[in-house]
Order: C-alpha cells, then sequence, then structure tokens
C-alpha cells in the first residue's frame, strides 16, 4: 500500500464468466498489491469462487484479461498458476493424513535426487521455509494427527514451497476454533510483512474488518466497490453485500415454556474407534424454549445429534421424547415422534442432490397421504405441494423440478427446513443451520427458529457460532470432550463463562467468574 | 440455469425431444460402427472377406419377416433380464448376477413346465412364469441382504452366485432331472416341457413367443414402480444416497432385498421364457451370457425401461446377425463372439462416457471402500 502507485502485483480487467444463462462473473475489477491482504467478500453466489477459480486456471474466463506483475498474461491450469507463483488454499484441504508434513510438501514435485526421494533436503528446506515466514511446524510429524490449524499450516508451507508469492485462502476460518483463527491471522500478517500478498475469500464481516487492508464486494457477479479498511464498517458492508438494510439484531420474545419434550439421562456413546464420544450427557428441552449447545467444533455434538435422531448408537442412559423411551430406536420412531433433524451435511444426507427440489420435500413422507395412496405416488399432488412449499420458503428456483444439486447452499437449506418445519415438529434439532449461508439466508434462518420456538416446539441449536447460540438461546450448554461442562442463561453477559467451558472448565468450579 | 423460457409451446418441446433421443442413440450407433470397422479388419487379418460377412449380418437383422421375428425373440430375454438390473442399479446395488438368476428361475421354471399337470395352458404358463420369478428373486434378494446388512459387497456375491446357479443347473441336466438317464444317447438336458405350458408362438412365419407380450408388460409395470410408487421413490432415493435415505427414515435394507427381489425375479422370468418359449428343454450351459449382455442394455439404455426395450432390440439383432455370420458367411464362431463383444464394448463405453452421472455412479459402485465409507 504505503500510497505510491507502484504496478500492483495482479490485476484483473473486465473477468466475464458464462455458465449458461447465468452471469457468474461480470466485468470484474481487481487489483492486489505486493504485501496486501485484499479481502473479497460476498454472498454465497456471488462470483467469488468463479473468480479465484479463474486466477488458478481451474476455469477460462469468457472476456476480461489477468496482468501478472504488470504483464497480461494467461492461465491454463493450476499447475501453469503455480508456474506462475499462485497458491491457493482450499476450504476443504488436500493433504494426505497417512503422509508426514514433509511428504505432503513435496507430492507431486521433482526431488533433486530423481528418481530416489530425498526428504531431508526436502525437510530441511521447509524448516527454513517455516523459520523465515515464522510457522513452526515438524516436518516429521503425520498430517492426520496434526489439529485443524496445524494442517492450515502444512497448506501454506505447500504453497510457499512452490514459490508462491500470491496466496489465495478460500474460507479459510470456516474449519478453524475462535482460538485458532486469532493465531492464523497472525500467521497472515507475518506472511505479507514478507512481501507476500495474499487473496481472502470470506463472508464473515468482522473477521475481513479485523484483517484486511482493503475489502472487495462482490454481489450477484457483479463487482459493488473496493474500500479501505479505514472506511469499511459492519453495517456498511453488510449493506453491500446484499443490497439491502440488514438486521443484525433478532428479536428473542420472553421465554413461554411448557411441558418437557426431550429429557436426556446419562446418556453415553462410543464412536467407532472406541473412544468414548458422549460422556454422561444429561439435560432437558421444553416446548418453546431453545437450548444452544455450544463448543468447539468436534467435541461430541455430532454424535449428540445424531444419537438424538437415532442415527447414532448409545451404550448407555436414555433418550424420552415426550415420555415415549426412544433410546436406540431406528430413526423411523423418532421421525413418528416428531424429531426433526436439521442437519450439518446438507449435501451427502441432508437432501438427495440427484433428486429435484418436489422430491427432496418429501423425502420423509413418501408413504403417507396426500403424497401416497397405497403405495402409490400422487404426482399432481406432490407438485402442488412443492409449488406451495417453494413459494412460502422463497426458494429461488425455477420450478420443482430443478435438481437441487443446481441450488446454492442457502436454498439448499431452506429446502431441508421446510420439509422438517412442515412435518410439524415437537422437537427440532439444528445442527450448524447457518454454515456457509450468505446473509440473507441466516437471518431467514434464524427467524424461521424462533418462529418454530413461538409455536411451542422444543428447539436444541447445535452451533460454533456463539453469537448466534447467544441470539437464539434461551439456555446454553457448553460440550467439551463429550462431556456438558455446565448450562447457563442464553444472555451476552454469560460470554465469558461460556469461553472458559469451552476451553474445558466445568461450571462448578468456576468459582471466580461470577455473571 | 436461473431463468429459462418459462413456457414452450408443444411442437418445440416434440421437436426437442425427439433431437433428444436422435442425439442419444447417435454415440451408440456409432459404437456399433466403429466396433463393426473393427471386426472388418480382424476378419480380413484371418483370411474372411468382411463385406460377405456383413452381408450375412445385415440379412440375419432385415433379411425378411422371418428374421425380424428372430432378433425380437433374441431380444426377449435381454429385455427382461435388462429391465430387472435396470431397478436395482436405480438402487444403487450393482448387480452382476443377472445370469445366475437366469439358470435358477430357468430350473424353476422348467421343473413346473415339464409336470404333467392337466391344468390349462394359461395357467400353466402363469405358474411356470412364477416359479421362475421367486427362484431368481430369491437368489438375487439374498445377495441384496447380505449388502445392505452385513456391507458385502454384490459385485462379488452376485458373480459367486452366477457360479453356483450354473453348477447347480449343470448338477440337474446331468443328474435328477436328466431326459432318459438310461438310454445309450443321453445328453445332459431335461425332457421337454409339457405342450400346456409352452409359450404360444404370436406372428405367423414366425418363432415370436408370447414372452415379448410378457416383456412388454414387465417395462410397463417396472415403469410404474419406477417413477409412481412410493417403493420405486425409495428405491431411487437410496440409489441416489443411501445416508440420506436413512436419514429420511427409510428401511434401507428392505428397499434394497425387495428392489434385488424383483430385479432377481426378472431374469428369473427372462430364463424360464427362453425355455418355455425357445429351447422347450433345459440344458446344462443353456444361457450365451445374456445376463453380461443385460448389463450393457440396463446401461445402455439409461435404466429407464424404453431405453432397455430400445437397447435390448438392438442386441438382440447384434446377436441375430452373428448367428447368421457364422451360418452363411463361415466366419469362425470365436471371431463372431469377438466381434459381437468388441461392439457390446464399445457401445457401453460410448453411453457411460456421455453420460455424466452414470459416470459417476459407476465410479462409486467400482469402489468398495468408499462404498464402505457411505455406509459407516
Amino acid at each position: 500500500m504505503g500510497g505510491e502507485r507502484s504496478v500492483p502485483l495482479l490485476e484483473l480487467k473486465h473477468i466475464t464468466k458464462v455458465f449458461g444463462d447465468l452471469k457468474a462473473n461480470d466485468q470484474i475489477d481487481l487489483d492486489v498489491q505486493r504485501g496486501e491482504i485484499h479481502a473479497l467478500l460476498g454472498e454465497n453466489g456471488a462470483g467469488k469462487t468463479t473468480l479465484m477459480n479463474i486466477l488458478y486456471g481451474l476455469y477460462h474466463p469468457d472476456g476480461g484479461e489477468i496482468f501478472l506483475r504488470g504483464e497480461l498474461t494467461k492461465i491454463h491450469s493450476p499447475r501453469d498458476a503455480i508456474r506462475q507463483h499462485i497458491g491457493m488454499i482450499h476450504q476443504h484441504f488436500m493433504l494426505v493424513p497417512t503422509f508426514s508434513v514433509v511428504e505432503n510438501v513435496v507430492l507431486g514435485l521433482p526431488v533433486e535426487r530423481e528418481p530416489l526421494l530425498d526428504l531431508r533436503t526436502a525437510a530441511r528446506r521447509l524448516s527454513e521455509l517455516s523459520a523465515q515466514y515464522g510457522l513452526q511446524i515438524d516436518p516429521n510429524a503425520l498430517v492426520g494427527s496434526l489439529p485443524v490449524g496445524v494442517q492450515q499450516r502444512v497448506e501454506i508451507l505447500k504453497a510457499l514451497y512452490r514459490g508462491a508469492d500470491l496466496l489465495v485462502l478460500d474460507e479459510p476460518t470456516a474449519v478453524l476454533s475462535p482460538l485458532e483463527v486469532e493465531s492464523f491471522f497472525q500467521v497472515l500478517r507475518q506472511l505479507v510483512q514478507q512481501g507476500l500478498s495474499i487473496i481472502f475469500i470470506s463472508h464473515k464481516l468482522d473477521e475481513v474488518l479485523h484483517i484486511s487492508d482493503r475489502i472487495t464486494v462482490l454481489r450477484r457477479g457483479k463487482k459493488v466497490g473496493t474500500l479501505p479498511r479505514s472506511e469499511a464498517t459492519n453495517r456498511k458492508l453488510a449493506e453491500m453485500m446484499v443490497g439491502r438494510e440488514v438486521f443484525l439484531d433478532l428479536q428473542r420474545p420472553p421465554l413461554q415454556a411448557g411441558d418437557v419434550v426431550l429429557d436426556v439421562q446419562q446418556l453415553s456413546s462410543k464412536s467407532e474407534n472406541g473412544i468414548q464420544s458422549l460422556k454422561v450427557i444429561q439435560f432437558t428441552v421444553q416446548a418453546g424454549e431453545v437450548l444452544g449447545i455450544a463448543g468447539v467444533d468436534g467435541n461430541g455434538q455430532q454424535q449428540l445429534a445424531e444419537a438424538l435422531a437415532g442415527l447414532h448408537h448409545t451404550v448407555g442412559g436414555s433418550i424420552c421424547v415426550q415420555g415415549v423411551d426412544l433410546t436406540n430406536r431406528p430413526p423411523e420412531d423418532f421421525i413418528r415422534r416428531g424429531v426433526c433433524y436439521v442437519l450439518a451435511d446438507r449435501q451427502t444426507t441432508g437432501l438427495v442432490l440427484d433428486f429435484n427440489v418436489d422430491e427432496n420435500l418429501i423425502l420423509k413422507r413418501c408413504d403417507r397421504q396426500p403424497f401416497a395412496r397405497r403405495g402409490v405416488l400422487n404426482l399432481g399432488g406432490i407438485r402442488e405441494y412443492g409449488q406451495k412449499v417453494i413459494h412460502e420458503y422463497d426458494i429461488r428456483v425455477e420450478d420443482g423440478r430443478t435438481p437441487v444439486r443446481q441450488l446454492s447452499g442457502g436454498n439448499q437449506q431452506k429446502v431441508i427446513l421446510a420439509r422438517e418445519i412442515e412435518d410439524g415438529p415437537k422437537l427440532l434439532i439444528l445442527m450448524h443451520p447457518t454454515r456457509g449461508l450468505d446473509i440473507g439466508a441466516t437471518e431467514y434462518v434464524r427467524q424461521r427458529v424462533l418462529e418454530q420456538r413461538a409455536r411451542g416446539v422444543a428447539v436444541l441449536l447445535v452451533s460454533t457460532e456463539l453469537d448466534e447460540i447467544l441470539a437464539l438461546s434461551d439456555r446454553v450448554a457448553v460440550m467439551f470432550r463429550g462431556e456438558i461442562m455446565g448450562i447457563v442463561p442464553g444472555n451476552a453477559d454469560q460470554l465469558e463463562r461460556i469461553s472458559h467451558m469451552m476451553l474445558g472448565e466445568s461450571l462448578e468450579t468456576m468459582t471466580g467468574i461470577n455473571p | 440455469m436461473m431463468q429459462e423460457n418459462p413456457k414452450k409451446s408443444w411442437p418445440v418441446k416434440i421437436l426437442q425431444w425427439l433431437a433428444g433421443g436422435v442425439d442419444a442413440l447417435l454415440a451408440p450407433l456409432a459404437a456399433v460402427l466403429v466396433g463393426l470397422g473393427i471386426g472388418a479388419a480382424l476378419m480380413q487379418l484371418i483370411g474372411v472377406n468382411p463385406m460377405k460377412a456383413y452381408e450375412a449380418l445385415w440379412m440375419g437383422v432385415a433379411g425378411g419377416k422371418y428374421q425380424v421375428g428372430i432378433v425380437l425373440v433374441k431380444a426377449i430375454p435381454l429385455i427382461l433380464t435388462g429391465l430387472g438390473l435396470s431397478l436395482a442399479f436405480r438402487c444403487g446395488v450393482f448387480n452382476i448376477g443377472g445370469e445366475g438368476q437366469i439358470y435358477i428361475g430357468a430350473l424353476a421354471g422348467t421343473w413346473v413346465g415339464i409336470q404333467e399337470w392337466g391344468l390349462p395352458q394359461t395357467a400353466h404358463i402363469t405358474l411356470a412364469l412364477l416359479a421362475g420369478f421367486l427362484a431368481g428373486g430369491l437368489w438375487a434378494a439374498f445377495a441384496g441382504y447380505l449388502r445392505a446388512r452385513f456391507q458385502i459387497n454384490e459385485i462379488i456375491s452376485t458373480i459367486l452366485l452366477n457360479y453356483i446357479a450354473i453348477y447347480l443347473v449343470s448338477y440337474f441336466t446331468h443328474g435328477p432331472m436328466r431326459d432318459n438317464p438310461n438310454a445309450a444317447a443321453s445328453l445332459p438336458h431335461t425332457p421337454e416341457v409339457a405342450l400346456s405350458s409352452r409359450l404360444p408362438l404370436v406372428w405367423q412365419g414366425t418363432r415370436l413367443h408370447a414372452g415379448i407380450f410378457v416383456a412388454l408388460l414387465a417395462a410397463a409395470v417396472i415403469y410404474f414402480i419406477i417413477f409412481h410408487t412410493s417403493f420405486g421413490y425409495k428405491a431411487r432415493a437410496v440409489g441416489f444416497s443411501a445416508p440420506a435415505a436413512r436419514y429420511a427414515g427409510m428401511r434401507v435394507v428392505w428397499v434394497v432385498v425387495l428392489a434385488m427381489f424383483i430385479s432377481g425375479g426378472l431374469a428369473g422370468i427372462a430364463g424360464t421364457a427362453e425355455i418355455l418359449g425357445v429351447q422347450r428343454r433345459l440344458r446344462d450351459l443353456f444361457s450365451p451370457g445374456t445376463g453380461y449382455t443385460a448389463i450393457a442394455i440396463a446401461l445402455v439404455g439409461g435404466n429407464h425401461p424404453i431405453g432397455v426395450i430400445l437397447a435390448g432390440i438392438l442386441f438382440g439383432a447384434l446377436e441375430a446377425g452373428a448367428n447368421n455370420m457364422e451360418a452363411l458367411a463361415g466366419v469362425p464362431s470365436t471371431i463372431v463372439s469377438v466381434i459381437q463383444a468388441v461392439v457390446i464394448f464399445l457401445v457401453a463405453v460410448s453411453v457411460v462416457w456421455r453420460n455424466r452421472s452414470l459416470r459417476r455412479w459407476l465410479a462409486s459402485r467400482l469402489r468398495p471402500a468408499e462404498e464402505a465409507a457411505a455406509h459407516e
């Protein structure tokens, strides 16, 4: 930055990419200076990933030019991009878990003493690199045994080892815990101090404001504008992203709790490798109440949610729904008792991607009236129902015959939510219901959750987003290594206690902190 | 994707549909031509005149009414088995066991067929076909159960069951069901089926038998099952994503077992109809690999009943023509088999290659580790 008008490291001019009738990128301009963190902000489907895939040679633009270090260039493939010193780190890491760090780093590269694999020289070079950029790592550690945050570091080193001076990071914080995010940001700052440039793709306003030098906002394939951080605010960016005033604060009407709907007693389970995944879990949820389950990802939330839907076998304790013991019953019994589960994995489990919208909407009720009678489908009824639901839930599709594979993440989530809510739940379990969704869809989902609460549905909300948990929950339980560390009221003033519990302190021993 | 023109007029729709149909047929037909080209080179190599051979092939397919009848006769078991396989494929089960299911079905159907119970013809035929259906169905359902309940790869289990079925028929035709076991010139086959169980001929001057109606009826039934019943819906859901089906409360094991039962049942009918309508008696090794060709037919037909009928006729024509090539042009039968195999292979590849979802599906089917992971 610095004010002087040097030649930018990267300049994209009028980049256009068309898929069928959809202009994924429409005349987009972007420039990245040396030593800059440039955020690319936008809702899902705004064209961020398409633009970066063009830069990385995965797509070829239908129009526009790419200038690297002042020179016009063409990028034909990822291999080509690497040769031109561009590195990309995908949201889902491309690492071999059973290989060591150094083996992963040299994967696919020629080494000095071909055809012998000279890992020692590579390890030495890797150590030099990690010292230079302050990325501490053991080159011989097995990647699969490393925490996610460190694996990400391996991905960055992989790119640096290949000589990248422009790093593209696609939603890098989605997989990190809050603590890891902070140390990750420190790494980014060290990298730009060494002269690297970074493009940071995100839809999280706070992070973008926190880390970037400049921010470019995309909306519906077009560039809305570029702002230096000093001129950006949360609200302004949100407006640019969605094109309208967004209400970031939700109104939660006072609690009107009814009877106990879900009663979990001493629940324990083991995962496949024999490790105890749930340890003596105990809680209840009442009708009209939202119980939030907070915690860093991977502390047993998944197993808990699955156990409550009949998808995870438990070894001890009990699950009662409206007084009926459903412990270790099959999923259909849970469904019959009004347990609806919006799960985190939309793509392979929550939806049948090759089915169209109509078909997905009746996934749980394909046997029942009015969709089927004596085993024969009522196709007209299914279509009518699809039309009604698509309209009511504002699912943006041409019609119900569109395969859900073609829908954006937000619209896919709306399909799931519509299906579960229309099933008339007594207990609604939601797992990361807004993960990967844009602001508009997030707001929509949260409103719908509160609507169900107002209708007297018992809601169990599992999320790693603390603001989401606090905005929606009447009570918050925190999970750590398969245990519930404590349950506190869902108020912002509980934040400190929740954070401590997330790190493994139990509420009972926490005498020092008072709300 | 976002906004297609919302309303198209009927003529445009029909034209598009026809264009789509022609487009879908183009690749397999091109593959047939390429395959025949390779065959011509092969024949040239061993000193057979390919022009003469292909003239014989063409005459065998379209030389006259009788030949057309033969094509359809050959197509009957291919269509029936292909229909069955297409249902299993849609349910995500790669049933390679059509051949064994044909043998087991034929065994049961023949046993009913050779009984002289004095039943009226319709009753006897129905009973025999039903026996074939049950036997083939149970044979396949067993593999389906192993797959759904214990994650035992169906590709392997159905292939192994093929061997068992073929050897069982061998045993019965050599032993308990052998015709005239004490005669000097006894062959390994059963006695002829009763007159009352024979499928009547339905087209004068040809050998086309009533099995063609059974095949067409089966196509209609399978179409209805796949697209108009909640069971068919569940089978497709399980095929696309078993975890999603389980999560939605479907009884995946039951769906897979039933789909395999129907699938094998149709192969069983195919075997029975072949005996009752053409061969009259069950012989050791009586099927020329129909169950394997039917895999290609289901894939080429896009697992759609109409596609399966068309593909069945195409492959039936190929078989009839090939036989004629051997009989009239003196091409050695092994070379005929090689040419046939090359053509079938190319047709299957051309269709799979064009169809991305089919490719994706096949890839997932053929990677057992990933499959196991998908089922947890």
